[in-house]
């Protein structure tokens, strides 16, 4: 273990036995990780902590934070994720900034472990993530309302699977941080629940798709009710709209599929809303979230598909097989070469023979007469 | 031993081992996005109790009963170590006693205990008495079953046993009285329907009725007169008192390929005279005295089952698994192209590895391991050993795989698997006759090299693919043409950079072929990304 600085070695000493009993913890917990190791990794990140928190936090704040993240520290050096750069640099960048401080100072079991599980949750996307929340700190009142905001970046960065539980978090969430986990932080702050409004209703627009500049501009003289019919107003789609009419609102998949490894093209089968659809590939069924943030494939069992028993609708079908329901559309998709269709629950989606894409389509936006 | 220790009822108390927190799989929403290896709820500094304990204390208990009161087998031959063991080495053939310092367990229960867990297929051998047919009884118990439930449940071997006996037969009036054969009715035997199958004696059945069992084991279903009855998900158990196949007739290969372990039984240790001597004096049966703590319910074997499944290995071991396994279906002399130098196509050709590895390849033929070998590992070999790992590490209370699982159980799982070259010149040294015999020791001896191969050769820090790895599995989506040519021409710079600096070894030729693939990967999609425009 290389030698650390002399704050750090004094509040090593005043906590020994307390840091002791942690280390022997891990080390019963990961019996094949040598104490040379652990200590190694405390000398390199634990410096930084306790010098943000001596400069950022009262006295009586600093110990609990410092156990905490020196948990932390250590589950990370015993399962070998220390050499991961967003793991790294939650523990030495992120956590140290005041206003992260501050927050995980309120919480300090709670808040920096939940931060670290997050990024080995989003995998790909949790640098991104860690990145968006280190500066959404700045503008979070309290832990509660910054693990809200986390959740609204996850759905943004691509998990779709989180967007109900993210717009429920995002409903309590202060404007300024919710513009900000919405990437438009620069937007006036009227306009944070017209995207909640619009965005509740329809997973496949994006901020900018619902409110162009000059409604931007004229949002902050915009009376409250008259902003309340607005949000009514933009997410609305003509349900009337002939098939024709319809717009391509999203391609899920693209080259390779949903990171899956596919040995053909999927076909889609069921779809339970605009935003949940059924895939299938052989005998594999997949429940794919999708928005326009990104799409999930997860497996699941074929015969937990809705609709895929003897009650199958008969929109659930080849496209030649679609005459008696949506002919139009059907012959429309066929010429094109689809080799999958489905018709329901608000949604067409359809899959071709020559890519691993489904492609979504949804009737029309209504914006007559409506103030974008 | 005390009379407390003695009494039957007794199950060691829980935990047996210290709790840890595990990580179910769970699905995915905002509650589940902050819970991970970190805990938020409690943590340490918070002073919380630790967690509750799981199935997997309770699998221990029983195994822990079995071990106290059921099976005498005082043996712990699958050893774990949390320090370097005390050794001790006796004169004679030089035999080595190590005293484990971490728990450590009998394989005879273990392994069947495992089989049980993961829902795979045990195989027992050994002489008559050893307790084979005794244990699959007690996996029976274990699974909820009455002793009367699982004894007319075992299949038991014999030369007249039809595939009327194994899977049932038509009902003798429906055979007379149906105008179809839809119409008529199957009477299915009541066993297909358990979650332990037990076949005692297996060598025993003639060929025609092994395929009918094939078909059960490894398909999940029966068939009769076009009517098929498909078996629930099941763990299997086997017994044979010869070694594998001496019976009465021939056990066909394809059902010995099925087996994914098998498991010996030990002869007894006299100095355990007194159990026994307390066994014959108070009349005990095991297996009517199974204590009801450590019988599992149905849905509670569905969780272990998920809980099994869901058990990380992390990259470090996966990584040591890959390297171990690249080294055996390896050979540089098979043929020309890379693909197919692989002891398959020597196999094809109708020759041995024996005749062709007597040629030179540039090989230090002591050392490498693909001369140790007829043949490689199957896919098939790679899953047991990836399930029966996930399992003991799950067993064990870790919170993932750790590489002593996959030690202790790589010659278990492949010593029937892997087919010896009697010529390998490892074979011919001081101490190889040994592992002619004690294929154990054998495959423990090359697990043990090719893990010193990796250290030596710092493929963790070192690792031709893994940061191409890294990338690839982000996916291809979005993925700008520039991005692309500089991943392909650091493809082409890794080949340039293996083919300089290394012979083509077996894990070489694994790295090379992955990045092979990488590069058509990438290949493919820039030309669609220009064809797309």
């Amino acid at each position: 273990m290389s030698r650390v600085d002399d704050r750090t070695a004094a509040w090593l000493g005043e906590e020994r036995y307390a840091l002791n009993t942690r280390l022997e913890a891990v080390r019963q917990r990961f019996p094949r990780v040598g104490a040379e190791a652990l200590l190694t990794a405390v000398s390199a990140h634990l410096p930084p902590i306790v010098a943000a928190t001596e400069d950022a936090l009262p006295a009586d704040q600093r110990t609990p934070l410092r156990l905490a993240i020196f948990d932390l520290l250590l589950l990370h050096a015993a399962r070998d994720t220390l050499a991961r750069p967003a793991i790294a640099r939650l523990l030495d960048e992120i956590l140290c900034r005041p206003a992260m401080l501050r927050l995980c100072a309120r919480a300090p079991a709670r808040l920096p472990a939940a931060l670290s599980n997050a990024i080995e949750r989003l995998g790909p996307s949790g640098p991104a993530w860690l990145a968006a929340i280190g500066d959404a700190a700045e503008h979070a009142p309290d832990p509660e309302a910054l693990l809200s905001a986390g959740a609204v970046l996850a759905w943004r960065l691509g998990e779709p699977r989180l967007r109900h539980g993210a717009l429920r978090a995002a409903e309590r969430l202060p404007p300024a941080l919710l513009l900000h986990a919405l990437a438009v932080p620069d937007w006036p702050l009227p306009a944070a629940r017209l995207l909640w409004t619009a965005l509740s209703r329809d997973g496949w627009l994006r901020p900018e798709q619902i409110l162009d500049a000059p409604t931007l501009d004229a949002l902050d003289a915009m009376p409250d009710d008259e902003q309340l019919r607005l949000g009514d107003r933009l997410a609305l789609r003509r349900q009337d709209a002939p098939l024709e009419a319809w717009e391509e609102v999203g391609r899920v998949g693209e080259f390779v599929g949903f990171g899956g490894r596919f040995a053909r093209p999927p076909v889609v089968v069921a779809a339970a809303s605009p935003h949940l659809l059924f895939v299938a590939v052989d005998t594999d069924a997949y429940r794919l979230d999708a928005d326009a943030y990104g799409a999930v494939a997860t497996p699941l069992p074929l015969d937990e598909v809705p609709g895929l028993g003897d009650d199958a609708p008969s929109t659930t079908a080849a496209p030649e097989a679609l005459g008696r329901t949506v002919d139009k559309l059907a012959r429309a998709a066929a010429a094109a070469g689809a080799t999958s269709m489905i018709a329901g629950a608000g949604v067409v989606a359809w899959t071709s023979r020559d890519s691993h894409r489904v492609r979504v389509m949804l009737p029309p936006r209504d914006l007559d007469g409506a103030t974008r | 031993m005390s009379e407390s220790a003695h009494a039957p009822s007794h199950v060691s108390a829980s935990p047996t081992r210290p709790p840890r927190a595990r990580e179910p799989e769970p699905g995915f929403d905002v509650a589940r996005l902050y819970e991970g290896a970190a805990s938020v709820q409690s943590g340490a500094a918070t002073g919380d109790a630790p967690a509750a304990v799981g199935l997997d204390d309770k699998m221990r208990q029983a195994y822990y009963w079995i071990v106290n009161h059921a099976i005498i087998t005082p043996y712990y031959d699958i050893e774990f170590h949390r320090t370097a063991p005390p050794k001790f080495r006796f004169g004679g053939a030089g035999t080595e006693v190590r005293l484990p310092t971490d728990q450590s367990f009998s394989s005879f229960v273990l392994l069947p205990l495992l089989t049980f867990a993961a829902r795979r297929r045990c195989l027992f051998i050994g002489g008559p008495g050893r307790g084979k047919t005794a244990s699959a009884i007690l996996m029976g118990i274990l699974a909820g079953y009455s002793l009367e439930e699982v004894r007319k449940g075992i299949q038991k071997g014999q030369p007249q046993m039809t595939i009327a006996d194994l899977i049932g037969n038509p009902l003798p009036r429906d055979l007379v009285a149906a105008d179809s054969m839809d119409d008529i009715r199957i009477s299915w035997r009541r066993w297909l329907g358990m979650r332990v199958k037990i076949v005692d004696e297996y060598n025993r059945i003639p060929t025609r009725t092994q395929s009918a069992l094939l078909t059960l084991m490894a398909d999940g279903y029966a068939e009769i007169l076009d009517q098929v009855m498909v078996s629930p998900s099941s763990a299997w158990f086997l017994t044979a008192n010869d070694d594998l196949g001496g019976g009465t007739y021939p056990v066909i290969e394809a059902l010995k390929d099925r087996i994914d372990i098998v498991v010996k039984a030990l002869d007894f240790n006299p100095r355990f005279l007194d159990e026994l001597l307390f066994r014959v004096e108070q009349r005990v049966d095991p297996a009517r005295i199974v204590p009801p703590e450590i019988v599992f319910t149905e849905a509670e074997l569905d969780q272990v089952h998920r809980e099994v499944l869901a058990m990380p290995v992390p990259r470090a071991v996966r990584r040591r698994i890959e390297f171990f396994a690249a080294q055996f279906d390896f050979c540089d002399l098979a043929a020309a192209d890379i693909e197919y130098k692989s002891k398959d196509s020597i196999r094809i050709a109708g020759r041995t590895l024996s005749q062709v590895c007597a040629s030179d390849c540039g090989r230090d033929k002591q050392r490498a391991l693909c001369s140790q070998t007829e043949n490689g590992l199957s896919v098939r070999a790679l899953l047991t050993l990836l399930t029966y790992v996930k399992t003991l590490a799950w067993f064990r209370g870790a919170s993932e795989v750790e590489i002593a699982d996959v030690r202790a159980l790589v010659p278990w799982i492949l010593h029937e698997k892997l087919k010896q070259n009697e010529t390998a010149p490892i074979l011919d040294q001081p101490g190889g006759e040994l592992l002619r015999v004690d294929r154990i020791a054998w495959l423990q001896r090359a697990f043990d090299a090719a893990m010193a191969e990796y250290a030596r050769l710092n493929l963790d820090r070192d690792d031709p693919v893994a940061e191409l790895d890294a990338e690839f599995d982000q996916g291809l989506d979005g993925l700008p043409e520039a991005e692309v040519r500089k991943r392909i021409a650091r493809i082409e710079t890794q080949f340039a950079r293996l083919a300089k600096a290394t012979k083509l070894y077996a894990h070489v030729k694994a790295d090379v072929l992955k990045l092979k693939y990488y590069h058509q990967r990438y290949s493919n999609y820039l030309r669609w990304l220009e064809w797309a425009g």
